[in-house]
């Protein structure tokens, strides 16, 4: 089995070459992601951080605060205090982050925002505030779960004024409302660095390892916005102008699309399985509900921060009215030239089983080959799912 | 060994009866009729359909339906194999397996012409009833309720329900092609307005000592409150009901037999081991005198002010669309209003709202209350997950724990 990139190996001061170093930095920080807020805690004293659950709180309110966004995410961590408060019949993600938080670590935030993604995060965020209000700040941004109404859009802006008010007064944030269009404005630039890190992983899918490229994605809300772009934005340049490196070892050449990842994410060591199957991924949906388009500038910020996330792309957790979800999903597939999707679903997660059974009908339908897996950040039990890839991989050659 | 204790049954039960065998026979005759048929999640403000004269029916109601007869695991496999995971709530299986031909103790459902589903229950009936609206080709309407998370409704967001659920009446409009009739509207909100505050004096008088009623009672009388309310039928039945009780109240009447312990039941039931379950713990002089479930069709809504109020109550009196400490602080008054000596927590796999936040509320329940709490899992229509060996040894512990914490000494023989 190949291995995926680890923190030991990739050492941003050592890189040879900016994507390199943009990996190495972006592995350390989904890697020891505590570790990681520390160290930026460290540098920027005094300095407010906002951890917030994935996938669709907009960043922007906290950088208004002058706060760090900090993704909170579970991981392959042993669930015991966790144990006392959420029921195992409920996806990993919210047991090991609400373990995590019992140990301590996140004790170096000032807030949490959880967004009502599902039934199981709006009751999770509600232990939170049972068990850490005295820690922190632990407020819910109620997004809607319906984006298909005409109310959706201004109900979000209201709610996003409230909880900016909240956090501000809660941060003594006092210029929160001036700094907000600044925080757009960087937002956007994020969002448009991932789309160009997206584009380039459609034309060049064997550049880099899976477990790297999404280790990309989701350090975009781990590392300090300025230097993540600074980062993203060098190995970009780089990438424009230079030739691709050989594929590294065990690099895929099948492309196939992945969808099921919006807010939760396998071990790396899971990744690296479609590499070593010889699959290349060319598209997912790992954070989409933050890799939207721009928000328009100008006018009111918060009505234009939920007409953009109204508009956004479609999640298992919002009702959109239709098929978005599954259109989104073909389209990728064929503006990608995939030649399968593989379904990757948490389990435990309600939402995305009620879509596998559509969009597995939805491909039959065009005759795209799929595959469904499922997953926990668990670390171990991989070996079935290799030979499921590698039968997969074989079916698609 | 005492004879068991046979419970009368309540008179109320015969008309509750009839009133639900002409519901069901008119939503089967409705298309006949040339009326249409909606179907609807069971917190929904369904006054708008029964207003526009449109019939509605539930399907978790079937469901539950379904689980009392023991169909759930048989239903659920049919749903799994057709690609629905064992993960998803089995009142969603249950439907899909009668929809791929399994049995139903009512031959299924007649075909809606909508569905509606409001989220103040879970996120996951807006799943289910997507894939209602794919399976039946029909317009779904979605009224979005947002989670209470800080204990009170913003103006936004009662603006936000205010203003969908005007377009789920223009919805309405477009089904029926007839303009909605605002006067009969408000007419029938009175109805429903009169049928859920008798409704909520018939639960509190489960609250009297000895109690009136038994759960089985309660729970074979919940029909109209469920699907019927808007009409004088559900409004003569908690009037009957309430009457019947009040006279049991004056009597003395103990409709359980012996109340060593007074119980209290959070979440759904097992509905295919309820009978088994208030045997067994009957055989202990423990009687289930209340339930949570039973006050999620207990709102006060205004008749002038129907969308108004109807926004404030659902986001304000439905527990699973609140955050656990609103929970816990209204588990608390009931535990009190009803004498409770402990509760039951049904740890529901199936409805992740009412059973997240179980073990908080078990340890603060304990500790404002001083009551023991028994958190058992399982699922409402799902045999499957419940292992009836494990249940009857939780519930024999807990009986023990409750005996030595009210009298001190060992379980009561039967």
């Amino acid at each position: 089995m190949s291995e995926p990139f680890t923190a030991a190996e990739a050492d941003p001061t050592r890189a040879a070459t900016a994507l390199d170093a943009l990996v190495a930095a972006c592995t350390q920080a989904v890697e020891r992601p505590h570790e990681a807020l520390a160290a930026w805690k460290h540098a920027h004293p005094g300095a407010p951080a906002v951890g917030f659950f994935p996938t669709s709180v907009p960043t922007e309110l906290i950088r208004a605060c002058g706060a760090l966004p900090f993704g909170l995410w579970g991981g392959p961590i042993a669930v015991s205090q966790a144990n006392a408060h959420v029921q195992q019949f409920t996806c990993s993600i919210v047991r090991s982050a609400t373990e995590y938080a019992l140990g301590g670590a996140c004790d170096a935030l000032d807030a949490v925002l959880f967004p009502p993604i599902c039934d199981s995060v709006k009751l999770v965020a509600s232990i939170w505030q049972r068990n850490f209000a005295s820690r922190f700040l632990v407020e819910m941004v109620t997004l809607p779960e319906r984006l298909d109404s005409t109310a959706s859009a201004g109900y979000l802006a209201a709610e996003l004024r409230r909880v900016a008010q909240a956090l501000a007064e809660r941060l003594g944030a006092a210029g929160h409302e001036a700094a907000l269009p600044g925080a757009i404005v960087e937002g956007n630039r994020v969002r448009a660095a991932l789309a160009a890190f997206d584009a380039l992983r459609a034309r060049s899918p064997t550049r880099l390892p899976y477990a790297a490229a999404a280790a990309v994605v989701r350090a975009s809300v781990l590392l300090d916005p300025a230097r993540y772009l600074a980062l993203l934005g060098a190995a970009l340049h780089e990438c424009e102008t230079q030739p691709p490196a050989p594929a590294p070892r065990g690099a895929g050449r099948i492309p196939v699309v992945v969808t099921g990842l919006a807010c939760q994410l396998p071990h790396p060591q899971f990744l690296a399985l479609f590499d070593e199957a010889g699959l290349a991924v060319v598209a997912d949906d790992l954070l989409l509900g933050l890799r939207g388009a721009a928000v328009a500038p100008g006018g009111d910020p918060y009505d234009a921060l939920a007409r953009a996330f109204v508009a956004g792309p479609p999640l298992a957790t919002r009702h959109h009215g239709g098929s978005a979800r599954h259109e989104f999903v073909l389209q990728q597939c064929s503006e990608r030239r995939a030649r399968g999707i593989v379904f990757l679903v948490p389990k435990f997660c309600e939402p995305e089983w009620f879509d596998l059974r559509y969009l597995r009908d939805a491909a039959a339908a065009r005759g795209i080959a799929h595959l469904a897996l499922d997953f926990d950040e668990d670390a171990s039990g991989f070996g079935a799912a290799l030979t499921r890839l590698e039968a997969f991989a074989e079916t698609l050659a | 060994m005492s004879e068991p204790h046979v419970p009368r049954k309540l008179q109320t039960t015969a008309l509750t009866q009839q009133v639900m065998r002409a519901y069901y026979a008119g939503c089967r005759e409705a298309k006949e009729r040339g009326r249409k048929v909606a179907w609807s999640t069971v917190i929904m403000p369904t006054e708008i359909l029964v207003a526009a004269d449109v019939e509605v029916l539930f399907p978790e109601n079937h469901s539950a339906t379904c689980g009392t007869r023991g169909l759930g695991p048989a239903l659920s496999e049919l749903a799994e194999a057709a690609g629905l995971s064992q993960e998803t709530c089995s009142y969603v299986r249950c439907d899909l397996g009668v929809r791929k031909g399994g049995q139903s103790p009512w031959g299924g459902l007649p075909d809606p012409d909508i569905v509606f589903c409001a989220t103040a229950s879970c996120s996951t009936v807006t799943k289910w009833f997507e894939e209602l609206q794919r399976h039946f080709g029909c317009e779904l309407a979605v009224v979005d309720m947002p989670y209470n998370f800080a204990g009170r409704i913003t103006p936004h967001a009662e603006d936000y329900i205010i203003a969908q659920l005007e377009e789920s009446i223009r919805r309405v409009e477009r089904l029926t092609g007839k303009a909605f009739d605002h006067d009969r509207f408000r007419e029938v909100m009175e109805l429903s307005r009169q049928a859920q505050l008798y409704w909520r004096k018939c639960l509190e008088l489960g609250a009297a000592r000895p109690s009136p009623m038994t759960t089985t009672d309660i729970l074979v009388n919940m029909g109209p409150i469920v699907c019927l309310r808007g009409t004088q039928a559900a409004v003569d039945v908690y009037k009957s009901l309430y009457a019947e009780l009040s006279e049991r109240v004056a009597a003395g009447y103990a409709a359980a037999g012996r109340e060593r312990y007074r119980l209290f039941w959070d979440n759904i039931p097992f509905w295919f081991a309820l009978g088994s379950i208030v045997r067994r713990l009957g055989e202990h002089g423990a009687a289930i005198v209340g339930a949570t479930y039973l006050y999620h069709w207990v709102r006060d809504v205004d008749p002038a002010d129907p969308l108004r109020t109807m926004a404030r109550e659902y986001s304000t009196k439905v527990t699973m669309n609140q955050s656990v400490s609103a929970k816990i602080d209204k588990l608390c008054d009931l535990l009190a209003l009803y004498a409770a000596d402990g509760l039951i927590v049904h740890s529901n796999r199936s409805c992740k709202p009412d059973a997240l936040g179980a073990l908080d509320l078990q340890r603060e329940v304990e500790r404002r209350l001083g009551l023991p709490v028994l958190v058992v899992e399982g699922d409402h229509t799902d045999s499957r997950a419940v292992s009836d060996a494990v249940l009857q040894t939780r519930l024999e512990a807990y009986l023990e724990a409750l005996e030595q914490r009210k009298y001190g000494g060992l379980v009561a023989a039967r």
